[in-house]
C-alpha cells in the first residue's frame, strides 16, 4: 500500500464516521487511533481469525471455522512451559529492578555533566545486534569460555561450572538484554522528581534512609512500574535467547510458540497459544499494576 | 531587651563557583523575633535561608542555633524547619499525612493518636479543617502554602524559615496570609526568618529587617528606622521613595552628645536649593550625601 493510499484511507474513513455518527467511535479516530488500528488491532484481528479455522493437509490452513485448537491450550507441556517462562520472566524484572534503580538512581543524582554520556552507554548495546550480542554471551558462558577459563586460573575451580545452556544462562541473557528498558523509565522519573521535595524531607529530619523509602522510591512508583511491564512483556515471550543460551532444558513459551507454527505447520494452533501468552500476559499485569497502584501512581508523576 | 540569640550567623561565607552568593554576613536574631530579609532577587536571600537550614554549608564561617555551632549537622538534625518558596509538598501523600510526616519518622516517633490530635490541631491553626483528606494537587496555591505551613509549624521548630511563602498568592489573599502569619508567630513565639522581596510586607510583619544587596546586609533595623531613615542610597531607593536628591552638607550641628534629639544638618543640592535635615547620622561638613523628601 503507498503512502497516498493510506492516506485516502484514512480520509474515507473519517469521512465514514463523521457520516455514520451511530459509530460512537467515530469521533475517536484521532490520527493515534487510526495508528494503533492499522498495526496492533487489525494484526491481532488475523491471529484471532486464525485461531478458529481448520487445519489442512501439509500446514495448510482451511477456511472452516473450528474450535480444534482451543481444545488443546490446558496441554500440560504448555503450562508447564509457561509456568517456566514466567518465573523467569518475573526473575528477569526483579533483577532488573534492583540493579536498575541504583544504576538510574546513580546516574540522576550523581552523573552531573556526564548524564548524558551515561545514558548513552546505557543504550549503546542497541547499536550492534541483538544476535551477535546474545552469541557473545556464548563465548562468555561456555565450558572453555572467558568466565569459566579464569575461574579455573585463579584455581577457584577445578572444573568448568555448567553455565550455558540451562536456565540461569537464560536468565543472564534475560537480565543483559532488558535492563535498558528498566533504566531508562527510572531514569526518566528519577529525573523528574522534584528535588526541593527531597529536601522537604531532609528538613522535616528525615534520614537518608527514610527520605528514600517514604519519599523517593514512592515517588518513582510510575517508573518502576512502566520498567517492569517494559521487561516482563517481551521477556515472557522470548525466543531467541532461550534458544541460543537456554538449550533443550530451558525452552520458554515464545519457542513453544514458534515449534507449533515452523515445526508442526500447525497455524491455527500457534495462533491460539499466542492468544493466550496475550491473555496471560495481559491478566498478570493488570493484577501486578492493582498491586502496585498502578493508576495513581501515573497520575501523580504529572 | 534581653535576648538570647537564635540565630546567629558569623561571618559567614557561601560560593557557587565564582558567583559569592552570602559575603560574610553576620547577624543575630533574638528568640521569638520576626525577623525579614529584604533584597531584590538574586541578593542572596534564600542562600542565607538555605545556610541556617543546613541545606547548604557555609564556605567559611559559622552558623549557631540556640547558641550552638550548627555548620556540620545535615538538616534533619537541625531544629529549624523551612517553608518553601513552592511548598514542596509531598504530592503521594494526603494534607493529614503530610503535615504529620516529621511526627511520624523515627527521631520523634509520637504515637498515633498523639500523631492525630496533633495534626487536627495543625490544620485548625491554617483553617483547613476540612481538607486534611485531600491530595496537594487537588489545593489551591493558598491552600498549599498553609499545608506547608502547618507541616512545619507542628514540628516547633526553635526557628522558623520562611521563603517567599506568599509570593504566587493574589493581592487579597496575601494581605490575608500576613495577618495570619503574624498572628501563628505570636501565638506559638517560634523565630521566624521571613525572606521576601516585596518591602511592604517586609514593613508591615517584621519586629526588624535586614535589607540585603549582592550577598551583604546595607541595613538591620526595625521598619521605622528602615523606613524613616535608611542610611544608604540603595536602601531608601528600594523602600520606594522616589524623589532622591544627591547633594553636600555645608553645616552639620551635631547636637549635644547623648542627647535624645538628633542634630540636624544643612545640605547643598546639586541643583543649587539648600534643605535643613534633621540628622541621626555622624555627617560632617563637606561630605557627600543624598537624601529624599
Ligand atoms: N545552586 C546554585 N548554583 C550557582 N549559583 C547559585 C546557586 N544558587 C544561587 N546561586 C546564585 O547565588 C546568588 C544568590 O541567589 P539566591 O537564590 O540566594 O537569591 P535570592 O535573593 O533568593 O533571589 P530571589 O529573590 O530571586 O529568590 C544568585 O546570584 C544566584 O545566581
Ligand atoms: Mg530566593
Amino acid at each position: 500500500m503507498k503512502v497516498m493510499d493510506v492516506y485516502r484511507l484514512r480520509k474515507s474513513l473519517l469521512r465514514f464516521f463523521r457520516n455514520h455518527p451511530a459509530f460512537g467511535i467515530g469521533a475517536a479516530l484521532s490520527p493515534s487511533a487510526f495508528w494503533l488500528l492499522i498495526f496492533t488491532l487489525i494484526p491481532m484481528g488475523i491471529v484471532i481469525y486464525y485461531s478458529f479455522l481448520t487445519r489442512g493437509p501439509w500446514g495448510t490452513v482451511i477456511n472452516e471455522f473450528t474450535l480444534d485448537s482451543y481444545r488443546l491450550i490446558l496441554d500440560p507441556l504448555f503450562l508447564k512451559i509457561f509456568a517456566r517462562s514466567v518465573k523467569l520472566a518475573v526473575l528477569t524484572v526483579v533483577i532488573c529492578l534492583l540493579a536498575g534503580y541504583m544504576i538510574a538512581y546513580w546516574i540522576a543524582f550523581y552523573g552531573g555533566k556526564r548524564k548524558n554520556f551515561l545514558l548513552f552507554l546505557v543504550i549503546l548495546p542497541f547499536w550492534t545486534s541483538y544476535l551477535v550480542r546474545i552469541y557473545a554471551w556464548i563465548a562468555l558462558l561456555s565450558d572453555h569460555g572467558l568466565v569459566n577459563n579464569f575461574l579455573i586460573k585463579i584455581q577457584l575451580i577445578d572444573e568448568p561450572l555448567p553455565l550455558l545452556h540451562n536456565e540461569f544462562a537464560v536468565l543472564v541473557g534475560l537480565v543483559y538484554t532488558y535492563l535498558p528498558f528498566m533504566i531508562l523509565p527510572l531514569y526518566a522519573s528519577l529525573e523528574r522528581l522534584d528535588r526541593s521535595v527531597l529536601e522537604a524531607a531532609s528538613d522535616l529530619g528525615a534520614t537518608a534512609r527514610e527520605r528514600f523509602f517514604q519519599v523517593t522510591l514512592p515517588l518513582t512508583k510510575g517508573g518502576m512500574l512502566s520498567g517492569s511491564v517494559l521487561v516482563f512483556a517481551p521477556a515472557l515471550g522470548e525466543y531467541l535467547i532461550p534458544e541460543l543460551l537456554g538449550g533443550a532444558k530451558a525452552m520458554m513459551i515464545g519457542k513453544f510458540i514458534a515449534l507449533k507454527f515452523i515445526g508442526l505447520r500447525h497455524w491455527p494452533l500457534g495462533s491460539t497459544y499466542s492468544l493466550m501468552l496475550l491473555l496471560m500476559t495481559l491478566i498478570l499485569l493488570y493484577l501486578y499494576m492493582r498491586v502496585g497502584g498502578g493508576k495513581e501512581a501515573f497520575q501523580e508523576q504529572r | 531587651m534581653k535576648q538570647v540569640a537564635s540565630v546567629e550567623l558569623a561571618h559567614v561565607v557561601k560560593r557557587y563557583g565564582d558567583v559569592i552568593a552570602v559575603n560574610d554576613l553576620s547577624l543575630v536574631i533574638g528568640e521569638g523575633e520576626f525577623f525579614s530579609l529584604l533584597g531584590p532577587s538574586g541578593c542572596g536571600k534564600t542562600t542565607t535561608l538555605r545556610l541556617i537550614g543546613g541545606l547548604e554549608t557555609p564556605d567559611s564561617g559559622e552558623v549557631y542555633i540556640s547558641g550552638e555551632v550548627v555548620n556540620d549537622r545535615p538538616p534533619y538534625e537541625r531544629s529549624s524547619n523551612i517553608v518553601f518558596q513552592n511548598y514542596a509538598l509531598f504530592p503521594h501523600l494526603t494534607v493529614n499525612d503530610n503535615i504529620a510526616f516529621g511526627l511520624r519518622l523515627k527521631s520523634r516517633r509520637t504515637p498515633e493518636p498523639e500523631v492525630k490530635k496533633l495534626v487536627a490541631q495543625a490544620l485548625e491553626l491554617v483553617h483547613l479543617e476540612d481538607f486534611g483528606a485531600r491530595r496537594p494537587i487537588q489545593l489551591s496555591g493558598g491552600q498549599q502554602q498553609r499545608v506547608a505551613l502547618a507541616r512545619a509549624l507542628i514540628l516547633r521548630p526553635k526557628v522558623l524559615l520562611l521563603d517567599e511563602p506568599l509570593g504566587a498568592l493574589d493581592r487579597k489573599l496575601r494581605k490575608a496570609m500576613q495577618k495570619e502569619l503574624r498572628r501563628i508567630q505570636q501565638e506559638v513565639n517560634i523565630t521566624f526568618v521571613y525572606v521576601t522581596h516585596d518591602q511592604e510586607e517586609a514593613m508591615s510583619m517584621s519586629d526588624r529587617v535586614a535589607v540585603m544587596r549582592n550577598g551583604d546586609f546595607e541595613q538591620i533595623g526595625s521598619p521605622q528606622e528602615i523606613f524613616q531613615s535608611p542610611q544608604t542610597r540603595f536602601t531608601a531607593d528600594f523602600m520606594g521613595a522616589c524623589n532622591i536628591y544627591s547633594g553636600r552638607v555645608i553645616a552639620a550641628d551635631a547636637g549635644e552628645v547623648g542627647c535624645a534629639s538628633a542634630g540636624t544638618v544643612q545640605i547643598e543640592t546639586e541643583t543649587g536649593f539648600t534643605v535643613m535635615s534633621r540628622n541621626n547620622l555622624e555627617l560632617s561638613s563637606g561630605a557627600a550625601t543624598s537624601f529624599s523628601i
